[in-house]
């Protein structure tokens, strides 16, 4: 059952941002590697792509044709080892203005998440719960953006390699030790660009959700697919999203990564 | 007075068919003291139940007064029993209830008299059967004899044009029915007309007439004391 | 001889015999046992849904933290939270609302933490079917709104759409971002319910800073008790910490009065079912004389004829409760609504859905019927078993149970009558607030009364028939005469049946006068404290307790007052409060302002010691909260605070029918320091002499009406207001008291028509020597009439008494004793008109029966 929770529901936005990133980053091709071996190289890759500024506007798709379309601001900083610091700030629409994430990362698994509500001038912390569940009634789950954070909690094949969009991609099967929402997913990773390209992810045996990864262009030696489209399946629900402007080492002051400035919309 | 014309009585008794009575005719003139005889089961409380309008003949008419008894309103032939009819029981059937003086006017209570009105006819008619002293006393304090008394007083009381008497002394000794028959005897020399049923040929020789029943039919129809032998 | 053989051999033939006696028997069970099951079934599904409600509400929390009405500071969660063992503690506001538009469809709002809450509460919301389709933009604006699938289709609201809700801000438009699917809080309140989160709904009911509750779940291995200790020592005193269970067990006290007097009217029904057991098994007894002595002599013993009239009564019983615990079925059904209705009226706010049908509690009021009958055809199954051989066999056509008039019974109804003296004697001299004044105790004086009263039927019908003779013969002639000495000669019998009438009437009767007082002493009351001319509230106008209202900003007080017309602005505000373990009400008023219009009915104290209420941490409570608490003028209590415990002087005992569990009046500014809670319930607007009070209503609602929805009632409509839910609340009472007298009208035709079944004979002679058939049926119904009557004059008497005892046991324990006995008479005549009445009906069937005697057969001796 497909059933999530309010406030699973009601998640992460800004840790789905830096998270996005990991997944589209790349790192220089390797010959004749294990599934592990690649997943590596796309965990190390997104590490390097921490520090940033991105504008980027993300539409909702209902099943309806009806859409919801949001413009937003995300920063980002690089701490020791696997920490990170993240703000997010939406510009629209109106509803949204200056609604704001706050993420400060100890590690990929570890992090505490606050969002602020300008109506009500009040800074709320968000309580992390289960990974797989649907953020803000984007088809994006918390893990997609999350990466793997422990590689040795996954089982990796891969199953052959495909060209799509004219990339040639390793199709690997990752299937988790522990129980998770999905049984297993299908990734084709980019070679040489470590980048997620397409994704499908599996309930037994059925496809419930599956994404892709358009116009990756690199930027400051960085691969970056600059459109992501993610589809539930079953509900026919779509999630867009559309990089407008991208800039990497921006090495922004810590005050940038503050609860004041959360409530001040960055500024 | 009493005309019966073909009168007749089936009773259903189950999926069984009783025929009481079959095709009765004879007229009791004013006056007449009628013993009605026969052995039990041959129709005579039938009989007598038919001309007092307690029950209604399946079949031929029943006259009295000359008005029909039959095909008439239940109230009809109530105001009949009330007004025309005077009934003598086997089993006095008198009301517990009621005072000696009560049960003789009662017939006249039904009728709407107050009792005002009521009670010195009603004295008058128990000083008639010698019970004056017991106007007040209520049945159960009654002999048998006393309470036969009780009810001859009640079935005059209305003036009836008819006594019905069944078997008016089944339940009482030799003795007190010879003195209820001499009360009924000295009724009739007054010119009451009586109709009696009774099994005993002694009893029945009270009487100015005895009609004797076989199987729901007259058998014989004597006259006695008169001219006829 | 065996039973089972004796059962089938003998018993089953009466059935055919006595085929309209036994169904009338039957009836009379069956309608007491669907009168105690509807009230129980009714009473139950009511208590269910509030319990259905708070679980769903309270989710999987195992504690909830609530302090009074107006809420407590947010600052409280953190500490709650940060108590070890506690997993999660979540904020909760509850409110009440209304759609705007429409029927201005009341709602409940439940605002809730939604980052948090589905740790403690099922949130059954599909991201496949889109129920909130932008959480983000739900959370990020104070506009929110989420409705249940069934309100929204109901009411024709779509996702996205804007629905107009009336607030404590007045009338506001909301924005509903999602639809629950019917589960968990979602499906209280038959769905009518919306949730916001919890920010959004303290700006929308002006609690900004507070919330009404904190959901606690624990950490595996705590245990209930030492967290609800340790959460407590980190609260102010005075905050109630309660399991779920604690909180529908508030509920059920709160119900009590209303339950246990709602339960004893339905256990009335029954007692007078009983008196129709008691007869039919006495006639039976009478009319099987001769049979139980053939079997005697045939050898059964008498334990054995004992054993087959209680078999007999087991089977006919067991059936009739059945019947009647399906009928009860059907009569909570038709009845919930009004029980709910009355419970949302004097109470708390509640709608029923669905009947829940415990089967325990049915078969457990079916039993009850049964065990009542088996009791009931004790005394008549031990007198058959006396019958000896001999006397059976001897006919008696007219046997009397002369056993049962004689000296036995005679004690007997001095014992009880004696018995329910003392029980009394005990309850009026108990020191208030003593366990010996209970309900229950004084319901036992009543029972034992009653019983008295009805044993001594039979004596006074002995003695007073006779007198009455001479009258019924001018009045009636014969038939009266005749009908009088009937139920003289059956005295133990019509006894019986009289009885059944006299409880029947005596419940009537004591009801009406009961209701009357309460009535009277509520409206002299509302008398002496409404004297505004205009009531305005943005609710229900009656703000008494459940009822929906909206309370108002304070600032509206100054608006009022520049209303042309408007003299002065009195305000009151209400919330419960939780004291020794009950929910007590605390009213606010401006005490000065008050006093100076108003005259106060204060039974300890002056209206200097009411003045004192102003300004000073001074309060006064009513008579029932003071007999209860054993509170004397003077004394200084503990009422809890959101601050913690505060020590208040009472100054004053005063009159108050607001609640049944105590009321507390304080000064509005007192309140306003210690709960910091600005709301107001009712402005209470006084207009110039002069004025046109209409043309003053139209003003203010032409000031308001475009803000907020409101109702300005003119104090006179209040009132009537106030009647009508009064009268509705006692509409069961009289429905029940009806169905009583329905089955004492049963107990008149099996009196009447074994009566006259053993009057064949004598109903042929009269007959035959010329009574007509109307003449008969006038007998038997002038006979029931009179047992009508009887019972009915009785019955009046013992009323008026049990009354008096009702008043005492069911709203002076509560409401103290200013509550004054007022009889009323009106009902009491139409008590005596319904007793002859119905007693006459019940009489037209054996009356057919009579009429309808064959005379041939009837005279032909047996």
């Amino acid at each position: 059952m497909n059933k999530l929770r309010i406030a699973d529901c009601v998640l992460r936005i800004g840790t789905w941002f830096m998270a996005a990133f990991f997944l589209f980053s790349t790192v220089p091709a390797a010959l004749a590697m294990s599934g592990r071996e690649v997943y590596e190289k796309v965990h190390e890759v997104r590490t390097r792509a921490l520090d940033r500024q991105t504008e980027a506007s993300m539409t909702l798709f209902d099943r309806g044709g009806g859409t919801r379309t949001r413009s937003l601001v995300e920063y980002s900083k690089k701490g020791e080892g696997e920490a990170y610091k993240v703000l997010v700030v939406f510009k629209t629409p109106p509803d949204l203005k200056d609604v704001g994430f706050l993420v400060h990362a100890r590690s990929f698994a570890d992090r505490d998440l606050w969002a602020y509500f300008p109506e009500f001038k009040r800074i709320r912390r968000i309580p992390t719960t289960s990974q797989d569940d649907s953020f803000f009634g984007t088809d994006f789950s918390y893990d997609d953006f999350g990466g793997p954070p422990n590689l040795d909690d996954y089982r990796f094949t891969i199953l052959r390699e495909e060209v799509v969009d004219g990339m040639a991609c390793q199709v690997i099967e990752v299937e988790p030790k522990v129980r998770r929402k999905w049984s297993r997913y299908v990734a084709w990773v980019a070679k040489d660009l470590w980048v997620h390209v397409k994704i499908e992810y599996y309930q037994d045996k059925q496809l419930y959700r599956q994404g892709t990864f358009s116009d990756v262009r690199i930027i400051d030696d960085i691969p970056t697919p600059f459109r992501a489209m993610m589809e539930n399946v079953k509900t026919g629900h779509r999630t867009g999203l559309t990089i407008e402007d991208i800039r990497y080492h921006t090495s922004f002051d810590d005050e940038l990564f503050t609860q004041r400035s959360l409530e001040r919309a960055g500024k | 007075m009493i005309e019966l014309r073909n009168a007749g009585k089936t009773y259903r008794q189950g999926s069984r068919e009783v025929r009481a009575l079959r095709d009765v005719s004879f007229i009791i003139n004013k006056g007449e003291f009628l013993s009605i005889m026969g052995p039990s089961g041959s129709g005579k409380s039938t009989l007598l139940n038919l001309m007092g309008g307690l029950d209604q003949p399946t079949s031929g008419e029943v006259f009295i007064d000359g008005r029909p008894l039959h095909n008439i309103t239940d109230n009809e032939l109530t105001l009949i029993r009330r007004r025309r009819v005077g009934y003598i029981f086997q089993f006095f059937n008198l009301l517990p209830l009621l005072t000696a003086e009560e049960n003789v006017g009662l017939p006249l209570l039904l009728d709407g008299l107050p009792f005002s009105e009521v009670k010195p006819r009603a004295a008058a008619l128990l000083d008639k059967v010698g019970l004056r002293e017991r106007a007040e006393h209520r049945p159960e304090q009654l002999s048998g004899g006393e309470m036969q008394r009780v009810a001859i007083a009640r079935a005059l009381i209305t003036g009836p044009a008819v006594i019905l008497a069944d078997e008016p002394t089944g339940n009482l000794d030799s003795h007190t029915s010879e003195e209820i028959f001499l009360l009924l005897k000295s009724f009739n020399d007054q010119g009451q007309t009586i109709v009696m049923v009774t099994h005993d040929p002694k009893a029945a020789a009270y009487g100015t007439r005895i009609i004797t029943l076989k199987d729901g039919a007259p058998d014989q129809d004597i006259v006695i004391g008169g001219d006829n032998p | 001889m065996n039973l089972a053989n004796l059962l089938r051999h003998v018993s089953f033939k009466h059935v055919r015999l006595q085929k309209t006696q036994l169904v009338m028997a039957m009836a009379g069970i069956c309608l007491g046992v669907a009168a105690m099951v509807a009230i129980d079934l009714a009473n139950r599904s009511v208590l269910r849904s509030f319990e259905d409600s708070i679980n769903h509400v309270t989710g999987r929390a195992a504690l909830t933290i609530t302090a009074a009405d107006a809420g407590f500071p947010e600052a409280m969660l953190e500490r709650v939270q940060n108590v070890p063992g506690v997993e999660y503690a979540v904020p909760v506001i509850e409110a009440t609302a209304s759609l705007a538009g429409g029927r201005q469809r009341p709602l409940m709002i439940l605002g809730i933490d939604v980052l948090q809450d589905h740790q403690i509460r099922d949130y059954s919301i599909t991201d496949e079917s889109a129920d909130i389709p932008d959480p983000l933009l739900f959370l990020a604006r104070r506009d929110s709104i989420l409705l249940t699938r069934a309100m929204a289709a109901q009411e024709g609201i779509g996702i996205d759409e804007e629905i107009r809700v009336q607030t404590v801000a007045g009338l506001r438009t909301f924005q509903v971002r999602g639809l629950l699917n019917p589960a968990g809080p979602a499906r209280v309140a038959g769905g009518d319910i919306a949730i916001m989160d919890v920010f959004a709904a303290q700006m929308a009911f002006g609690k900004e800073g507070r919330i009404d509750r904190i959901d606690v779940s624990l950490l595996p291995g705590e245990t209930l008790d030492a967290m609800r200790e340790r959460i407590r020592q980190v609260l102010p005193g005075g905050y109630s910490i309660d399991t779920p269970a604690g909180r529908t067990k508030q509920v059920e006290l709160l119900l009590g009065r209303f339950r246990k007097s709602m339960s004893f009217i339905s256990f009335m029904a029954l007692f007078v079912g009983m008196y129709l057991i008691y007869n039919t098994v006495s006639i039976a007894v009478v009319q099987r004389r001769k049979e139980i002595g053939i079997l005697r002599a045939l050898g059964a013993g008498r334990g054995e004829i004992c054993r087959l009239f209680l078999a007999e009564t087991l089977l006919v019983a067991a059936a009739a409760s059945l019947i009647g615990a399906g009928l009860g079925y059907l009569f909570a059904r038709a009845s919930v609504d009004l029980v709910a209705q009355n419970v949302t009226d004097m109470y708390l706010r509640t709608s029923v859905t669905e009947i829940t049908v415990p089967w325990q509690a049915v078969l457990g009021n079916a039993a009850v019927g049964v065990l009542a009958s088996l009791i009931a055809a004790t005394l008549p199954a031990l007198a058959g078993a006396r019958i000896t051989p001999v006397s059976a066999i001897r006919s008696l056509p007219y046997a009397e149970e002369s056993g049962l008039l004689g000296k036995k019974m005679r004690t007997a109804a001095i014992l009880c009558l004696l018995a329910g003296l003392l029980i009394l004697a005990l309850f009026e001299t108990a020191a208030p607030g003593s366990s010996i004044r209970s309900l229950g105790v004084i319901l036992a004086a009543a029972i034992f009364l009653l019983l008295g009263i009805s044993l001594c039927v039979p004596l006074l019908l002995r003695r007073i028939v006779p007198l009455g003779h001479g009258a019924l013969a001018a009045c009636f002639g014969a038939q009266g005469r005749l009908a009088g000495l009937n139920l003289q000669k059956n005295v133990s019998r019509n006894g019986v049946a009289v009885a059944a009438i006299v409880c029947s009437i005596a419940l009537f009767v004591s009801s009406a006068n009961a209701i009357n007082s309460v009535r009277r002493s509520v409206f002299d009351w509302i008398d002496t404290i409404i004297r505004a001319d205009i009531l305005v509230s943005s609710g229900h106008p009656l703000a008494g307790g459940g009822a929906p209202t909206i309370p108002m900003p304070p600032e509206m007080r100054q608006e009022l007052a520049k209303v042309d017309g408007v003299k002065d602005v009195d305000l009151f505000r209400k919330i419960y409060l939780d004291y020794g373990g009950r929910k007590v009400m605390l009213e606010m008023f401006d005490v000065a302002l008050r006093l100076s219009y108003c005259p106060a009915m204060i039974t300890e104290g002056s209206r200097e010691d009411m003045l004192l209420l102003s300004g000073r941490d001074n309060i006064a409570v009513n008579e029932g909260f003071a007999v209860k608490h054993r509170i004397k003028q003077g004394d200084t209590i503990m009422l809890p605070t959101p601050a913690g415990p505060a020590p208040f002087a009472v100054t004053a005992i005063m009159v108050s029918y607001s609640a049944d569990s105590g009321v507390i009046s304080m000064d509005i500014d007192t309140y306003r320091r210690h709960w910091q809670d600005q709301l107001i319930d009712t402005y209470e607007v006084l207009v110039q002499p002069g004025r046109d009070i209409e043309a003053v209503r139209a003003a203010i609602l032409a000031r308001f009406g475009t803000e907020r929805r409101l109702f300005a009632l003119p104090a006179a409509e209040f009132k009537v207001e106030v009647q009508k839910v009064l009268d509705r609340s006692f509409v069961l009472t009289n429905a029940v008291n009806i169905l009583t007298l329905v089955i004492a009208g049963l107990g008149i035709i099996i009196t009447l028509l074994s009566s006259v079944l053993e009057r064949t004979r004598e109903i042929g002679i009269l007959r035959g020597i010329g009574m007509q058939k109307n003449q008969v049926s006038a007998v038997v119904i002038i006979e029931s009439a009179l047992i009508g009557a009887a019972g009915g004059i009785l019955g009046i008497a013992s009323g008026a008494l049990i009354g008096w005892i009702e008043l005492e046991g069911i709203f002076r324990l509560d409401f103290g004793d200013s509550v004054v006995y007022h009889m009323h008479y009106g009902a009491m005549a139409w008590a005596l008109l319904l007793a002859v009445g119905l007693a006459a009906l019940a009489g037209l069937y054996p009356a057919r029966r009579a009429a309808a005697t064959n005379i041939v057969e009837a005279l032909v001796y047996e």
